[in-house]
């Protein structure tokens, strides 16, 4: 009987503490890359970030995302003019957007392309605008790849905003290694996010292709961070799914209790151990209140 | 009929022709604006312009400085970084009352790219500058603006 | 034995336990601590700017460097206003240092840490004018496992021993990433490295080639053209190649030259395609590109010339 308690403590034990070490190690990687964020504005490694925004239409969240400070980067919002024409005038009018010719290159099956609008003004010049019959979210990802300019593409959906140092912190991690080394960058905190390289898109056909599956392990990084947050609360279903969760843990502890006291004893501490190191690692990743894009005031935890 | 010529005296003040004093107009204080969302830039400006005859006020990001901007006219807006003017909307010709020079917009920035400059010059910007930065020269530049403006 | 194991593993959980209830306890005092933190730093860096500004020759007096973490806030705001502005008085900077001992503290919290704190305290170090024999002391580092140790190690031993600069990049053992080599050039634009790029373009060391190309491309210097283009023929490194035909790129110079094809054919599909892109948004016309890529190219840059004209007409 203890064995089965034993291996249970130790399982939760063990994952606690396998998620706590690769933060705490994230979190002085980040203390000593932060100064690091001037340089880096001006793309020295010529690393080009394509931001590829699907289903935005707040013009908050667009400025947002072109607030970044650094060279090699834009933003490809694709949007349905024919579904939402106030949302796509407000933008072109906004930026001053117009018509430019576009042809497809036949890197990606994309369909459905109206038109694509580059700004007039030069400091616009980050935004691209493509007009395009909605359909599914691969099928816009992959028609903003299709008009991208960079290297490395990150999928962007409704209500996902950029905290400060986000692209700079993508940038210095693909940057350690040498060109086309690293093909896939994730985020697993805050609103999930994973940049990935353009050829690795190219390669699996698509966004609907998986991309993200076919990139060799050895190719991919993760950042133990939030870089994106979003500012709707979690859904019901996820906060039923947790309070079920630690039902199944309570009850688990209680029936160890009536059969064998060191069960019990061994799942109790392990609960507290986790419960402990989710403590800490929420305080580790809580965002101050200031640095919160657009803040108003909501709760500062991310995960 | 001999009009009285009012009388200046020593400390500036005039006596009028109703023999009562005029108290010289208060000078206005040139009145600068530090626009940064890191603290610490934030600061560093602030004492280096410290010793300057002007009244500093800080904001910390692009609404903030929309907001004390028309609250009351500075005379002049240093931004430490160049975000608020690429990210949409016109903050130059919004910030400025029309028909007004002022305020006097500087941008100090860490990007270096032609592109950054032209777009920063094509908003309004008057001045463009780059960390890492002279405090001197910046100090001397906004005595100078100071100076013009007086 | 099986009476043993559920005690020990008992015994682990209870001290796992209240090691992670006193790193949370921890954090919250640094939390809470963030605000004082923030009010000495703010003394700190208005009695450094009264100093470096009215050109003082003694020490100001710090106060309060007895409080716990009072020398690392002092440190770190040196450091900062260092990193974001130039021409401040080296001396009184390093009569600072010397005067709060602010290199030997460092130099402690250096063999006390390790990972990515050691790697900090090194480039704090790295960025603070200090004694030439700290070039020995950190000098063991060059060789970490981490990284970030030993770049930022090289770089406090060339900061802090100028004349051995070339020296000690040449025996580098790993090539400069991009953000390393920006990193360089930051202390070089400070001119705290006198460094001449035609013989780093020049010398058969990977990393003084790659640290001259970076020179070259961030100041613009035109004159370079012919070394850029003999690295882009007949340099080993196929990183370093494409860094320099990109700096070529980048400067928006001629490029239709027989080397330029040449390294241009031997490209990896990708790199191809990415060089593509960049000529295309860069402004290159289609004869241009006509003329280095193949035929079964072609469409494809077009359409992306295409989708730039219009920018380019509005410039």
């Amino acid at each position: 009987m203890p064995i089965v308690g034993f291996v249970l403590s130790f399982c939760m034990v063990a994952t606690a503490t396998a998620l706590l070490v690769p933060i705490l190690r994230e979190r002085r990687k980040s203390r000593l890359l932060a100064p690091m964020r001037g340089l880096a504005c001006d793309a020295p490694g010529g690393i080009g970030i394509s931001v590829l925004c699907c289903g935005v239409y707040d013009p908050e969240q667009i400025r947002n995302l072109l607030s970044v400070e650094y060279a090699d980067y834009e933003v490809i919002a694709v949007l349905d003019a024919a579904r939402y024409p106030e949302e796509f005038a407000a933008l072109v009018s906004d930026y001053r957007m117009i018509r430019v010719e576009w042809t497809p290159t036949g890197e990606l099956a994309v369909e459905g392309i109206r038109s694509i609008g580059r700004s007039r003004k030069r400091r616009f010049r980050r935004l691209v605008l493509v007009n395009r019959a909605a359909d599914t979210a691969a099928g816009d990802f992959d028609a903003a790849a299709a008009v991208a300019a960079y290297d490395y593409l990150l999928p962007v959906e409704a209500d996902r905003w950029l905290l400060p140092g986000a692209i700079e912190r993508l940038v210095a991690e693909a940057g350690e290694a040498p060109d086309g080394t690293v093909m896939s960058i994730r985020s697993p905190f805050g609103a999930p996010m994973r940049l990935l390289a353009r050829e690795a898109v190219i390669a699996a056909g698509g966004y609907a292709g998986r991309p993200e599956r076919t990139v060799p392990r050895k190719r991919r990084r993760t950042i133990w961070r939030p870089l994106m947050i979003r500012r709707e609360k979690p859904s019901r279903l996820r906060r039923a799914a947790i309070a079920a969760l630690l039902l199944l843990l309570a009850a688990g502890i209680v029936w160890a209790a009536a059969t064998d006291r060191r069960s019990a004893a061994m799942l109790s501490l392990a609960t507290v151990y986790v419960a402990l190191a989710a403590t800490y690692v929420r305080s580790l990743c809580r965002i101050p209140q200031k640095r919160r894009p657009n803040a108003s005031g909501a709760g500062g935890f991310l995960m | 009929m001999r009009q009285k010529k009012s009388k200046r005296l020593p400390s500036g003040m005039v006596l009028g022709g109703g023999r009562q004093p005029m108290l010289p107009a208060p000078k206005r204080m040139n009145r600068i604006l530090i626009v940064s969302d890191e603290e610490f830039l934030r600061d560093l400006m602030r004492f280096s312009l410290a010793d300057l005859p002007v009244e500093i006020r800080c904001a910390a990001g692009a609404d903030e400085m929309r907001r004390c901007c028309r609250r009351g006219l500075f005379d002049l807006v240093i931004v430490l970084h160049a975000a608020p003017f690429l990210c949409g909307g016109d903050p130059v010709r919004e910030l400025r009352p029309a028909g007004l020079r002022r305020p006097v917009f500087y941008v100090v920035t860490w990007q270096q790219s032609e592109h950054t400059v032209l777009s920063l010059l094509e908003c309004g910007v008057d001045q463009y500058l780059t960390f890492p930065l002279s405090l001197r020269r910046l100090r001397a530049k906004v005595a100078a603006e100071i100076a013009r403006r007086s | 034995m099986t009476a043993t194991l559920p005690m020990l593993w008992i015994a682990t959980l209870i001290a796992g336990s209240l090691l992670l209830a006193g790193g949370l306890a921890a954090e919250r005092l640094r939390q809470r601590r963030r605000g004082r933190d923030a009010v000495l730093r703010a003394k700190y860096l208005h009695i450094l700017t009264v100093a470096l500004l009215s050109e003082r020759r003694t020490p100001p007096r710090f106060p309060l460097l007895d409080r716990p973490g009072a020398r690392a806030i002092l440190v770190e705001t040196l450091v900062e206003t260092i990193r974001a502005t130039y021409g401040p008085d080296d001396e009184l900077v390093r009569r600072i240092v010397a005067e709060y001992g602010l290199d030997r503290w460092l130099l402690q919290r250096i063999r006390r840490s390790g990972g990515y704190r050691r790697a900090r305290y090194l480039a704090q170090l790295a960025h603070l004018p200090v004694a030439p024999e700290i070039a020995f002391r950190v000098a063991g580092h060059i060789s970490s496992r981490n990284r970030y140790v030993r770049f930022y190690a090289l770089l406090a031993r060339i900061t802090a021993d100028p004349a051995e600069a070339l020296h000690a990049i040449a025996s580098y053992p790993t090539p400069f990433t991009a953000t390393e080599t920006a990193e360089i050039l930051s202390v070089l634009r400070r001119g705290m490295l006198p460094i001449a790029y035609v013989p780093l373009l020049e010398s058969p060391v990977e990393n003084l080639r790659r640290l001259g190309v970076a020179i070259v491309r961030q100041f613009g210097i035109e004159e370079a053209e012919m070394q850029l283009l003999r690295i882009v023929d007949t340099d080993p490194s196929p990183e370093l190649a494409f860094e320099a035909l990109d700096t070529l790129r980048a400067m928006q110079l001629p490029l239709c030259r027989r080397e330029i094809a040449g390294r241009i054919a031997r490209l990896d599909p990708s790199l191809r395609k990415t060089l593509l892109r960049r000529m295309a948004a860069g402004g290159y016309a289609p004869h241009v590109l006509q003329r280095l890529f193949g035929a079964h190219e072609r469409p494809y840059y077009e359409a992306l010339v295409q989708s730039y004209k219009c920018t380019l007409a509005c410039r």
